[in-house]
């Protein structure tokens, strides 16, 4: 009775699961796959399981028809300064707003989470606006010159994002509760408000550390509506906005999933790594947030 | 030297003010005690001491220098927290040693105080340890291990003890005493629990909402309390307490009645407070005797005995309503539920007028016959 | 103990005998304001300034890249936005005064336009949708049609996704609440969606939505036994929200379900056996101790995800650039089409506004939702 109830569960569970997988595991398993052979697994299992010829034609033709490597690159450098940018200057507010007394506290604290509910959407229009009239500083002939405008950038894509008021909440959250003994005890010993955030507070905050780390990872490799509006050319263009090349003239499936596959690829291989810690820091930030 | 000087000390939150502008002299070398009841201050002023909150009026001196406005590091005191607050990703030595790290200090020179800091606590074999893999005890000696090693002029300790369980406490406190003897700095040690403060104390500070309410010796403070507080709280158990009427009064006697109705003349200079109708009688749980050897004898009611082996107390009521704890012998007889009589010395009594203050203390007991105020330092 | 008296005679390391007060280290108001000041510049730069230039250029003309100086025009953007009226239309008769018809039987109303264009009452007025009453027409006119279209479908797929996630979530929640062994697997399995970009989820369900060769179709086709035809689910003006509400509540009730699952573990088991002391089944105990004990987090998810589900954007803009007949437009596609695509920047933060204002008092309403509860 017991085993049987158990067994129902498994078979239901598989059920839902499969309804979970399957976009996933279709999307992987199509890219090796030849169009006509795509169609012809569609309606079996088959269409999930890595069967049939195999051939890596549509990475082939992904490579061959957009500089794939040329926005991945983008992408990793996009997110990378991003995030370590963003784990330094939301910690560090946060730690002044946890952790020091000062005036006007309570009303940045305020701001911050007044911030949390706005979201990119609804700002990207004026934001594109500024940018475009935002110069850059750049050498020329040996100079320090301003130069055109932000758009087509790099850094137009990294600089707005680095500063996130729901990041420094979760920070917030956690220095808060860490006992004020530690800092009093680093001042006793010397310490500046900037040692003890070095020295003490960080060390000590390991998973809020990884669980931002995590979510501004995948805010920033999944951008899409940002750079469409701020870059046009190819040069700076990350992985999300590049897959609309696909799209239009003729559409070959077996090209888009592979396209597809390799973009997503990171962010699968960030989570099967970090699986646990992911899952738990989410729930964390979204109980809490 | 390291004398400690408050002069005049007040601590306002906003409008609220906590210190009520306190003066204080600590002598070099002195072990002192702030005692009193939870949320009087004694934490907030030892902050002030240690440079965790600022002094908002008044000014301190540490060493004759005043240090009212100089940062925490650089006053020259170190402290040990209730939490203890070590550094949970940091090994021992890596506490001990963060001071001095930050101070910039020669990494040789670094181990070598470290290492001898833990000599001085048998820290040495737990030096590569995280705080997590220590017990209690040993977490509560490393806390104080990292003190030593910034070889501070005072030491400051907030309530250090609170959180071991009752053994490791009793202990730990008779660590924290040979360590005062040893290294002979000057030491402020917080706490709630008079029995630590009349055990480890030179001097004792007796606080109350904001204000010292008496500065003295264990001793000085059992025998010769200046108010009802002081008198209540300190010796263990507390102090009994009655309102008696006056009858007649003198410039150095009082005339009473005690709620049982029997009247009695006690010597006290009372020329400054004229036509008292109401004083309050206080005589010490130690100094109810179970036989009838006293000069006044009261009835009571049994509630409760307690037999703790050494001694005994009785929960009792006198004349109906005064709640009465009596310590006697290890192996009184007197069980729940009986009347009995008990007595007791009309020089042991103190007196306290309306407002608390002391009229008159119990005159001191010879020396050999002082075994009970032993037993309360035990206690 | 010369240990004792080694420690006690070095140097002491403590230097503040004889330091005059002014080599204190700097004070610690600069310490604050260096440690803040790079995320407050950037919160400030880039999301309170372009607000304020949203704010400000809503009253404006301003285009993105134009020759012409931009001038103030009040609250013209709004206007157009929000304006709304009516009109009713008397069917045309003939000399006879019969009805004229059309050939279908249809009565016949005066060209609208015309009408329009005669009235200077209804200028820049267009047809939003009309209903017949009896003879009559009514005719609802908005100056701007597909931003009320918009609005209107926003709030349609909210009214559709918030119950739709959070139930999933909640179910996928109970499930892997379970003590069985490799359940761990599963919370990832369900979880993988959110992890995946929206735009390749996106992408990956509009093949499957495919009329002609995608998976729904062959299985409503195999389960109906040929009955059902094929839908051309993001084609079919009546589908194609539906369509984008039952994938986007696929691929974010991950998110939910690691909240309700928090929020499982957080009741205390001595409930469940109290409850169970007191003969409750398990349905009795998941009515009375389990959804008792997930009132917070279920107001909390419901709320986080309705103001989530108000942002609607890539979706739509990968599956079905807001048509079928402008019936995936929302909110937020409507104030990117304005506002980028064709460059009217004035126009679209006039829109980025309302939406914020709309977010703003649907927080609001949380807070005083939220204090009352805690009133209680
Ligand atoms: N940061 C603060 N703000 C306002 N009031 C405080 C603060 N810290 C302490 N107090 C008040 O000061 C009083 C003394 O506190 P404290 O020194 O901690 O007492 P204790 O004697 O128990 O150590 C208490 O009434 C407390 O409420
Ligand atoms: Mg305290």
């Amino acid at each position: 009775m017991k085993r049987l109830q158990k067994l129902g569960a498994y078979l239901f569970l598989l059920l839902i699961g499969y309804v979970f997988l399957f976009p996933l595991l279709f999307m992987i398993m199509s890219s090796f796959k030849p169009e006509q052979v795509i169609f012809a697994d569609l309606y079996s299992i088959r269409a999930i399981l890595p069967v049939g010829d195999l051939t890596l034609d549509n990475y082939r033709q992904v490579f061959e028809k957009s500089d794939v490597l040329l926005y991945f690159r983008n992408s990793i450098l996009i997110t990378s300064a991003t995030v370590i940018l963003g784990l330094f200057v939301n910690s560090l507010l946060a730690f002044t707003l946890s952790r020091m007394r000062w005036s006007g506290r309570k009303y940045i604290l305020a701001a911050v989470v007044a911030l949390m509910i706005i979201p990119i959407e609804a700002i990207v229009v004026p934001l594109l606006l500024l940018v475009s009239k935002l110069p850059t500083i750049g050498w020329e002939q040996g100079g320090l010159v301003l130069m055109g405008s932000w758009l087509n950038s790099l850094e137009v894509q990294i600089l707005p994002f680095v500063a996130n008021s729901f990041f420094i909440f979760l920070f917030y959250q956690f220095f808060r509760d860490i006992p004020k003994d530690f800092d009093e005890a680093a001042e006793l010993d010397g310490a500046t408000p900037f040692q003890i955030y070095r020295h003490i507070i960080v060390p000590m905050s390991g998973p809020v550390f990884a669980t931002v780390a995590i979510l501004h990872f995948l805010l920033m490799w999944n951008q899409y509506i940002w750079p469409i509006m701020a870059v046009q050319g190819e040069d700076a263009r990350p992985v999300m906005p590049g897959i609309q090349i696909f799209f239009g003239r003729q559409t070959s499936w077996g090209e888009i999933m592979a396209y597809a596959s390799f973009v997503t690829l990171p962010v699968l291989a960030v989570f099967l790594a970090f699986q646990k810690k992911f899952v738990s820091s989410l729930a964390g930030a979204g109980i809490k947030g | 030297m390291a004398d400690v000087k408050l002069t005049k000390v007040v601590k306002r939150y906003g409008d609220v003010e906590t210190i009520h502008g306190i003066d204080l002299d600590i002598k070099d070398g002195e072990f002192v005690v702030f005692v009193g009841p939870s949320g009087c201050g004694k934490s907030t002023l030892l902050r002030m001491v240690a440079g965790l909150e600022e002094i908002t009026e008044g000014e301190l001196h540490i060493d004759n220098e005043c240090v009212t406005s100089v940062a925490a590091s650089r006053r020259g005191v170190a402290m040990v927290f209730q939490s203890y607050a070590l550094y949970p990703h940091m090994t021992v030595r890596e506490n001990m040693g963060f001071g001095l790290k930050m101070a910039k200090t020669d990494k040789v020179e670094i181990k070598r105080r470290v290492d001898e800091s833990a000599k001085i606590l048998q820290l040495e074999p737990l030096l590569d340890r995280k705080p997590k893999a220590l017990s209690g005890g040993q977490r509560q000696r490393v806390a104080i291990g990292r003190t030593i090693v910034r070889n501070p002029k005072v030491f400051l300790f907030d309530e250090p003890l609170s959180n071991l369980d009752a053994e490791l406490r009793v202990q730990m406190r008779v660590e924290i005493a040979k360590l005062h003897s040893q290294l002979k700095n000057t030491m402020i040690y917080v706490t709630h629990d008079q029995v630590e403060a009349m055990t480890m104390a030179d001097k004792i500070v007796v606080l109350r909402g904001g204000n010292i309410e008496q500065v003295g010796s264990p001793i000085e403070l059992y025998l010769n309390p200046v108010n009802e507080f002081v008198a209540g709280f300190i010796g263990s158990p507390r102090m009994n307490f009655f309102d008696c009427d006056v009858i007649a009064q003198t410039d150095d006697s009082l005339t009473l009645k005690l709620p049982c109705g029997e009247v009695c003349q006690l010597a006290a200079d009372v020329s400054h407070s004229p036509g008292m109708t109401r004083v309050k009688l206080g005589i010490r749980p130690e100094h109810l005797k179970e036989d009838q050897s006293g000069e006044i004898r009261i009835g009571v009611d049994v509630d409760v005995v307690e037999h703790l082996g050494g001694s005994t107390y009785v929960y009792a009521r006198y004349s109906g309503e005064h709640e009465l704890i009596i310590q006697t012998g290890g192996l009184s007889p007197v069980r729940r539920g009986d009347h009995c009589d008990f007595s007791f010395n009309l020089d042991q009594c103190h007196l306290f007028d309306c407002n608390g203050l002391t009229l008159r203390a119990a005159k001191p007991v010879p020396l050999h016959t002082q075994a009970p105020v032993a037993q309360a330092l035990s206690g | 103990m010369n240990a004792n008296t080694s420690v006690n005679s070095s140097d002491t390391l403590t230097v503040s005998s004889g330091r005059p007060a002014e080599t204190r280290r700097p004070p610690r108001k600069r310490y604050v304001f260096l440690m803040s000041a790079p995320a407050l510049l950037g919160l400030f730069m880039f999301m309170v300034l372009p607000f304020l230039m949203a704010l400000g250029m809503s009253f404006t003309d301003q285009r993105l890249l134009s020759p012409n100086a931009t001038e103030w025009v009040g609250l013209r953007n709004y206007d157009r936005l929000l304006n709304i009226s009516w009109l009713v239309q008397e069917p045309v008769s003939d000399a006879d005064n019969h009805l004229k018809r059309t050939a279908e039987g249809e009565l016949v109303y005066p060209r609208l336009r015309s009408v329009l264009r005669k009235n200077p009452e209804y200028k820049e007025f267009k047809e939003f949708t009309h209903w017949s009453f009896g003879d009559k027409r009514v005719v609802l006119l908005a100056k701007d049609p597909s931003f009320i279209q918009s609005i209107i479908n926003t709030l349609l797929f909210v009214i559709l996704v918030v119950p739709i996630q959070c139930g999933t979530a909640l179910g996928l929640a109970l499930l892997i609440n379970q003590k069985l062994r490799g359940i761990f697997l599963f919370r990832t399995v369900f979880f993988s969606p959110v992890v995946t970009s929206i735009v390749v989820v996106s992408i990956v369900w509009s093949f499957l939505y495919h009329k002609d060769l995608g998976l729904f179709n062959h299985y409503l086709n195999a389960m109906s036994f040929g009955l059902i035809g094929p839908v051309d689910w993001l084609g079919d003006p009546d589908w194609a929200m539906p369509s984008i509400v039952l994938m986007s509540a696929w691929q974010a009730a991950g998110v939910q379900m690691l909240i309700f699952l928090a929020g499982l573990q957080g009741i205390s088991g001595d409930l469940y056996e109290a409850a169970e002391l007191d003969g409750a089944g398990p349905w009795g105990k998941f009515v009375n101790v389990t959804l008792p004990g997930l009132k917070n987090t279920t107001i909390f998810v419901v709320i986080s995800t309705t103001i989530q589900a108000f942002g609607l954007f890539t979706q739509v803009d990968v599956m079905t650039r807001g048509g079928p007949q402008g019936s995936t437009s929302t909110v937020m596609y409507h104030a990117v089409t304005k506002g980028f695509r064709e460059q009217d920047i004035a126009y679209g933060s006039a829109i980025s506004v309302i939406f914020f204002l709309a977010i703003l008092a649907i927080a609001l309403l949380q807070k005083r939702f939220f204090d009352k509860r805690e009133d209680a």
